[in-house]
C-alpha cells in the first residue's frame, strides 16, 4: 500500500498544467495593471497640455491687452499734449494703432464718448470661448495724477451676449 | 530504448520541462510589462514636474504684471535667496518643488525686454523652464504696462 | 540493487529541483506583481493628490480673474468674489473646498455651499497687491499667485 502510494506521487509528480494557469494569471494581471498605469499617465499628459495652452494663451491675451492699453496711454499722452484732447484723442488713437503690430492692431478697441472723457473697450480672446475684456475711461483733464482709470480688466466668456440671455426654466408656475 | 523514452515522458519531468518553457515565458513578459511600468512612471514624474513648473509660471507672470520687473517677481515667487541680479537676463536653478537649489535639475531662463515709450513703460517678460533633457513647455510671454507722468488714476 | 538506489536519489533531486523552480518562479512573480502594483497606486495618488490641490488652485484663480472685485474672509480661509449680481463665496470646510453663490447683497456666509473640489485646507492671504491662493490636499500643498483685480490700477504710479 505504501509502496503504491509512494510510486503514484513520484509517477504523477505535480500536476503538469497548474502552473500554466497559474502564469497566465499573473501576465493578465500585470497587463491589466501597465495599461491601466499608462493609461493614467497620458491622461495626466494630456491635461497638462491643455493647462500649458490655456495659461500661455492666457499671458499672450494680457499681454496684448497691455500693448493696447500702452498705445492708448501713449495717445492721450499726446492728445493732452495738444491742449484739444477731446478734439484730438481719437485720431492720434488710430494713428497709434495702426503703428502697432498686425496683433493689437487685430483688437481694435471702441471708444465711446462719456461725461468723463472716452471709454475705451476691448477685448482680447483667451481661447475659442473665453477673453479678456477692458474698459479703460480715459479724462478730458488728468485727475488724481493720472490719465486713465481701469474699470474693467476681467476675463468673460468670449459670448458675452449669449450668456446674458436667460435659460427658459420651470419658475413655478401650474404646468398646462 | 523503449523504456528510455518513458522515463522521459514522466509526469515530473513534464512539470520541469513546463516549469522551465514557463519560466521563460513569464521572464520575457515581465520585461516586457516592466518597460511599461517605467514607461507610465517616467511620464507620471514628468508630468508632476511640469504641473509644478506651470504654476510656478503662473506666480511669476503675475508677480511680474505687478512689479514689471522680473528681479523683483522672482523675489516675491522664490523669497529673497532667489539668487537674480539686476540685467535683462537670468537662470535660476530649482529643485522639483520649484525651489532655488545650487544643484536643481531644472533651470528657469528670464528675459526681460522694456520698452521706454513718453508715457510709459512697457515691460516684456520672456521665461521658460527646462531641464537637461530639453523644455518643459515652450517659452510663457507676459507684458506689464507702468504709465508715467501722471498715468493711471486710483479707483 | 544499487542501480534502484541510484534511481531513487536521482527522482528525489528531481523534484526538489523542479520545486525549488516553481518557488523561484513564485517569487519572482509575487515581486513583480507586487512592484507593478505599487507603481499603478503611486501614479493614480499622486494623480489624485497633484491634481487635486493644482485643479483647485487654478479653479479659484480663474474665478478671482473673472470677478468684479474680491474679498477676503476672515482668517483666510476663503473669499467673496463679486460679479454684478452675483456674489461667490469659496471656502474651505469639512475637508473640501465649497463654493455658494448669493445675489448681490447678501450677507457671504461660510456655509450651505457645494463642494468643488476635496482638500483638507484653503488659504487666501494678500500682499503687494498680490493674492496667494494655497491649497493643501494629504501631504501634498500647492501656492500661485494672483494679481488683484484692478490691480493695474493700484499699483501704477
Amino acid at each position: 500500500m505504501n509502496d503504491n502510494r509512494k510510486s503514484l506521487f513520484q509517477e504523477r509528480g505535480m500536476g503538469v498544467g497548474y502552473v500554466t494557469l497559474i502564469m497566465l494569471f499573473a501576465v493578465i494581471c500585470l497587463t491589466v495593471l501597465a495599461s491601466l498605469s499608462y493609461q493614467a499617465a497620458r491622461a495626466n499628459d494630456k491635461l497638462n497640455e491643455k493647462s500649458i495652452y490655456y495659461t500661455s494663451s492666457y499671458y499672450l491675451a494680457d499681454g496684448i491687452a497691455n500693448e493696447v492699453l500702452c498705445a492708448l496711454d501713449e495717445a492721450a499722452y499726446e492728445a493732452h499734449g495738444t491742449g484739444f484732447f477731446s478734439d484730438s484723442f481719437e485720431a492720434i488713437c488710430e494713428e497709434k494703432l495702426a503703428e502697432q503690430n498686425d496683433r493689437v492692431y487685430a483688437v481694435t478697441p471702441v471708444l465711446k464718448r462719456v461725461q468723463e472723457g472716452f471709454l475705451a473697450s476691448y477685448a482680447c480672446p483667451v481661447t475659442d470661448n473665453t477673453e479678456i475684456s477692458v474698459k479703460i475711461l480715459f479724462f478730458d483733464t488728468p485727475r488724481d495724477g493720472g490719465r486713465y482709470r481701469i474699470e474693467e480688466w476681467k476675463t468673460v466668456a468670449a459670448s458675452g451676449e449669449d450668456s446674458e440671455e436667460t435659460l427658459g426654466v420651470w419658475d413655478g408656475s401650474a404646468l398646462g | 530504448m523503449k523504456t528510455n523514452s518513458k522515463a522521459r515522458l514522466r509526469p515530473a519531468n513534464l512539470f520541469f520541462i513546463e516549469l522551465i518553457v514557463i519560466l521563460l515565458f513569464f521572464s520575457f513578459s515581465a520585461a516586457v510589462i516592466l518597460g511599461i511600468f517605467a514607461a507610465a512612471d517616467h511620464r507620471q514624474k514628468h508630468s508632476e514636474l511640469v504641473e509644478n513648473a506651470l504654476i510656478c509660471s503662473q506666480s511669476i507672470a503675475e508677480a511680474f504684471a505687478v512689479t514689471g520687473d522680473f528681479t523683483e517677481a522672482a523675489e516675491i515667487v522664490f523669497g529673497g535667496d532667489a539668487g537674480v541680479s539686476d540685467g535683462h537676463i537670468a537662470e535660476i536653478r530649482l529643485d522639483d518643488n520649484m525651489m532655488p537649489c545650487e544643484d536643481g535639475e531644472i533651470i528657469l531662463s528670464m528675459l526681460q525686454n522694456t520698452n521706454e515709450t513718453e508715457a510709459g513703460r512697457l515691460s516684456c517678460l520672456e521665461f521658460e523652464f527646462r531641464t537637461n533633457k530639453g523644455k518643459l513647455f515652450s517659452p510663457v510671454i507676459c507684458e506689464a504696462y507702468f504709465p508715467t507722468k501722471g498715468g493711471a488714476a486710483d479707483e | 540493487m544499487k542501480g534502484v538506489r541510484y534511481k531513487g536519489t536521482s527522482r528525489v533531486l528531481g523534484t526538489a529541483a523542479s520545486l525549488l523552480l516553481f518557488l523561484i518562479f513564485a517569487i519572482c512573480m509575487i515581486v513583480i506583481i507586487g512592484a507593478g502594483a505599487g507603481i499603478y497606486s503611486r501614479i493614480t495618488g499622486g494623480y489624485e493628490a497633484t491634481y487635486g490641490s493644482s485643479a483647485a488652485i487654478k479653479y479659484v484663480s480663474n474665478k478671482i480673474r473673472a470677478s468684479d472685485s474680491c474679498k477676503i474672509m476672515d482668517g483666510g480661509k476663503g473669499i467673496v468674489l463679486e460679479n454684478g449680481n452675483i456674489l461667490c463665496v469659496i471656502y474651505s470646510s469639512e475637508n473640501g473646498i465649497y463654493e455658494r453663490n448669493l445675489p448681490a447683497g447678501s450677507e457671504a456666509a461660510a456655509d450651505g455651499g457645494e463642494l468643488i473640489v476635496p482638500a483638507d485646507d484653503l488659504n487666501v492671504t494678500e500682499n503687494n497687491g498680490l493674492y496667494e491662493i494655497s491649497v493643501s490636499c494629504g501631504e501634498n500643498s500647492a501656492s500661485v499667485l494672483v494679481r488683484k483685480g484692478g490691480s493695474h490700477v493700484e499699483n501704477q504710479q
